[in-house]
């Protein structure tokens, strides 16, 4: 049996240890996803730590556990969601935290890669963003991106064009 | 401009990819400090929330629903009168009332924006509790019949439509003489005289003059006439905006690269080798779709409205004009539907025979994403996601995501809208709508005055799918529903008075449904096989071919599945054979039925294929003797791509490979990087390849390579993910 399929399994019997090994899986996706999401490490980790808690207590619910990852982001997505939805209530209008970000990435080697791609993703609104993040990185179809966002294809598709015009201007400009 | 987008793609890629290598995750995401968190708090799955208490939710919500008299959906869970819509759709009185509507719809959207980031709106079900409304039979309709017996032998290849008579758009068109390419970057149509074929060569190009970015989409071919469609971008002035500037505009930039605007140019190419433009006609919007049938030429392009635009009066007109001279459509050629999304349906008509004459033109204030055209009428269909309007958070545990997401998140409608079409007039005829998403244009269907359409509704494992049948007011007068619960259609087929459905979740279940009696239809037979097909073609009436996925009982697995479904007895149909490619094969059929070739005789056919992982030999694996039938197995170490055209009979109630079509070997493979060869045609004994690389002729009977015209300045990348219908 393939192994993650295992570990699901038992993690839907309560195996917290077995939940944490198909965690660790996908947990720098997940982190990666949240990141550029919400532009925020602080509200990443949070939103990562409230998805993979919400996760594990709706595991028995997954019926196909070979879906377990894009189950894990549809989580991941409406958790996003709702911390985004906090900020528009708080009138913030969506900017990156310029504050923490640089820090966290001093040590890293590809920092000027980072700079660019956040600043690519700054422009976008929080649903191009998701579906930017869905389909380019995480390379899901624009189907079963439509299903983990709740849009339906087509959406996913204008979006996906005009986001990546969008960042295309970004990332050339510099 | 597509080449590009896909460099940005993979910009973005590498850049998220090296932040995934290196970004160290975050402490408290650490999988033991988790581990540790839930161990702590004591946190346990919740009980599963199974079929059974689903139901029970939906009916309470039901009997919650009569009492306070409100949108009547969830009738539809546990199986109560058919879902009704009012479908009343008025028409405009004058412009100062759509623009009044348009400034409503700008204040709900600013309204949406402030509560959820979407940018879909709820629409809100009209309810209805009348019985069962009466069909009323429409007798001079034209329907979509299957004829098996009228089969004649073409002369050459012509593109495969879903109804006879209607002709669809395509990259490729032959008209027995010569073949007209859009080039894959979308800059060019480019015509070859393919005979003799020895010594095909290109003898024109047509490229559009203006420096504008457009994009060409499509070509259709009826005797002297050639129409290519596609869209530019008109640009417009938005320099002062600035992103996050207002929580009222956080969509402003989905319209800072200007209008889209759909063309269809109309070239005499009396004389082939010099096509002169006579005509252009523009509307606003997207490029949905095309049909023609005869001479007359209908354009379906989408326009979505602005509503923050400082020119919100002008914009929200939608316009359709020839020659660059673009005017509002009038108030009475404009249809408002109940409660509409800002956008509009733009319908025109081109007679090709006398292209002179003004376009026909109507608009319905809504959209529409699918269409299916008979010879009198096309139905536009658009899915309309209706956010989940009450909030269930899961328990008290209010600050976790919502414990049914997997549930009810919402929930898809289909709208359909119906034009009737006479040469140089289409009338609005009216709308209805629909539970679930329809899968493509072959969800749709016409059939003695009633129109049946499939749809999939529900998420995940929560999803069903239903069969529909409308009478000519598209009012519901029957349905089959819950077919295949958990499971999502993957093809669909209507011939006549049946239905077949192959719908997805580890196997394929084959059903046929019968439609003989609209208001009763039923599911006549089943059948569950590995793998699905998501393209059915019917042989004749007792044959029916799926092309699709291989799989097992546990899901998909590598390569093209090409089914043989004996229908004869329907109540109990029956996989008659397989045919396996083997290996990491893919094939553009599966998702595109214009790209598959009805051969000459009525039992052939041939596809595309793709094969990432093996250079020598297409080994098939056959429903008995598998790779002992004398096919080579796959060849292992030698990693390449392998592209070519694949061409199979029917016979004897099997499927039996004929020849393959393999371009001459070159060194710029990486043309095939992306989807290699994607179509073919023949003309008499020849037959004609086309991929980002080259246009290639052959012997039909041997495979034979005849001559070869490369591309030299290909775009090699055709991005599928942006290209629409």
């Amino acid at each position: 049996m393939d192994p993650k399929i295992d570990l699901c399994k038992r993690s839907q019997t309560g195996d917290r240890e077995a939940f944490g090994d198909l965690y660790a899986l996908y947990a720098k996706e997940l982190y990666r996803y949240a990141y550029f999401v919400l532009g925020s490490p602080e509200l990443a980790a949070d939103a990562v730590q409230d998805a993979v808690i919400s996760a594990f207590e709706q595991i028995k619910s997954l019926r196909k556990p070979e879906a377990f990852k894009a189950w894990l982001f549809k989580i991941l997505s409406n958790t996003c969601k709702k911390h985004l939805g906090e900020k528009i209530r708080q009138r913030n209008t969506l900017v990156y935290d310029e504050n923490i970000a640089p820090l966290v990435l001093a040590q890293s080697p590809a920092q000027d890669d980072f700079l660019d791609l956040k600043r690519a993703f700054e422009i976008l609104s929080p649903d191009q963003r998701q579906i930017v993040a869905l389909c380019v990185a995480e390379g899901y179809k624009s189907r079963e991106v439509a299903e983990i966002l709740g849009v339906r294809p087509g959406t996913v598709r204008s979006k996906l064009s005009r986001a990546l015009q969008k960042m295309r201007e970004e990332l050339t400009a510099y | 401009m597509k080449k590009e987008i896909k460099e940005t793609k993979e910009t973005i890629r590498q850049k998220m990819d090296s932040f995934k290598e290196n970004e160290a995750l975050p402490e408290n995401l650490a999988p033991d400090v988790i581990v540790g968190k839930l161990n702590e708090k004591e946190i346990k799955p919740l009980p599963k929330i199974g079929k059974a208490a689903v139901r029970r939710i939906a009916a309470m919500a039901a009997a919650l629903v009569v009492v306070i008299g409100a949108v009547s959906v969830y009738g539809f869970f546990i199986g109560g009168k058919p879902f009704e819509f009012d479908s009343s759709i008025n028409e405009a009185g004058s412009k100062a009332e759509i623009v009044s509507l348009f400034k409503q719809m700008k204040k709900r959207e600013r309204r949406e924006n402030l509560k959820d980031f979407r940018l879909n709106f709820s629409l809100g079900a009209q309810k209805s509790d009348t019985a069962l409304p009466e069909g009323s039979m429409d007798d001079g309709s034209a329907d979509n019949v299957y004829d098996v017996s009228g089969e004649k032998d073409s002369l050459f290849g012509e593109t495969n439509v879903q109804v006879k008579g209607v002709d669809e758009p395509d990259v490729l068109k032959n008209d027995g003489k010569y073949l007209y390419i859009v080039s894959t970057g979308g800059t060019s149509v480019d015509i070859y005289s393919a005979l003799p074929a020895d010594q095909m060569k290109k003898v024109a190009s047509i490229k559009r003059k203006e420096g504008d970015s457009y994009s060409i989409s499509y070509v259709f071919v009826k005797d002297k006439t050639l129409a290519v469609l596609g869209e530019r971008r008109e640009s417009t002035e938005d320099e002062d905006y600035v992103p996050g500037e207002s929580p009222d505009t956080p969509y402003r930039y989905f319209f800072r690269y200007g209008k889209l605007i759909s063309f269809c140019d109309i070239y005499d190419i009396g004389d082939t080798e010099k096509p002169k433009l006579v005509k252009t006609v523009e509307q606003d919007g997207s490029l949905i779709t095309a049909r023609r049938v005869g001479d007359e030429l209908y354009v379906l392009s989408s326009y979505e409205v602005d509503v923050f635009s400082k020119t919100l009066e002008d914009d929200c007109m939608p316009r359709v004009g020839s020659d660059g001279d673009l005017s509002e459509l009038d108030v009475k050629d404009i249809n408002i539907t109940k409660d509409p999304d800002p956008g509009y349906l733009v319908v025109s008509s081109i007679n090709l025979n006398d292209p002179k004459a003004e376009p026909g033109k109507k608009a319905v204030l809504g959209g529409g994403h699918e269409a299916y055209c008979t010879a009198d009428g096309i139905f536009v269909a658009r899915t309309v996601y209706k956010p989940k309007t009450e909030k269930n958070s899961g328990g008290d545990r209010a600050d976790m995501a919502p414990i049914e997401i997997m549930e009810f998140s919402g929930r898809y409608v289909t709208e359909i809208y119906n034009f009737s079409i006479d040469p140089g007039k289409v009338e609005f005829k009216n709308s209805g709508q629909v539970e679930g998403q329809i899968l493509n244009q072959f969800s749709m269907d016409k059939h003695e005055g009633y129109f049946r359409i499939a749809t999939t509704s529900g998420m995940w494992q929560n999803s069903s799918s239903s069969i529909f049948v409308l009478n000519d007011k598209l009012e519901t007068v029957g349905a089959v529903k819950n077919i295949a619960p958990g499971e999502r259609i993957f093809g669909v087929r209507f011939m006549g008075e049946v239905a077949y459905v192959v719908t997805f979740e580890q196997t394929d279940p084959f059903f046929i449904i019968d439609l003989k009696d609209p208001k009763n239809p039923k599911i006549l037979g089943e059948l569950k096989i590995p793998g699905f097909s998501s393209y059915l073609h019917p042989i004749n009436e007792n044959l029916v071919l799926g092309i699709g996925q291989n799989g097992d009982d546990r899901g998909t697995l590598p390569g093209i599945k090409l089914s043989l479904f004996d229908v004869s007895d329907p109540t109990k149909p029956k996989e008659a054979d397989r045919l396996i490619i083997k290996g990491e094969t893919s094939t553009v059929a599966m998702h595109n039925h214009r790209a598959f070739l009805n051969l000459p005789g009525g039992t052939s056919f041939a596809i595309p294929v793709l094969n990432h992982g093996v250079r020598i030999g297409l080994p098939y694996e056959g429903i008995t003797g598998g790779e002992e039938d004398g096919f080579a197995a796959p060849y292992e170490g030698n990693v390449s791509f392998h592209t070519s055209f694949e061409s199979f009979e029917i016979k004897d109630g099997k499927i039996h490979p004929l020849v393959s079509y393999k371009e001459a070997d070159r060194e710029n493979s990486r043309a095939y990087d992306y989807e290699g060869i994607y179509r073919g045609t023949y003309i008499g004994e020849y037959v004609y390849t086309v991929s980002a690389a080259a246009v290639t002729a052959y012997n039909m009977a041997d495979g034979k390579v005849l001559s070869s015209v490369e591309n030299k300045d290909a775009v090699l990348y055709r991005d599928y993910e942006i290209v629409y219908d």
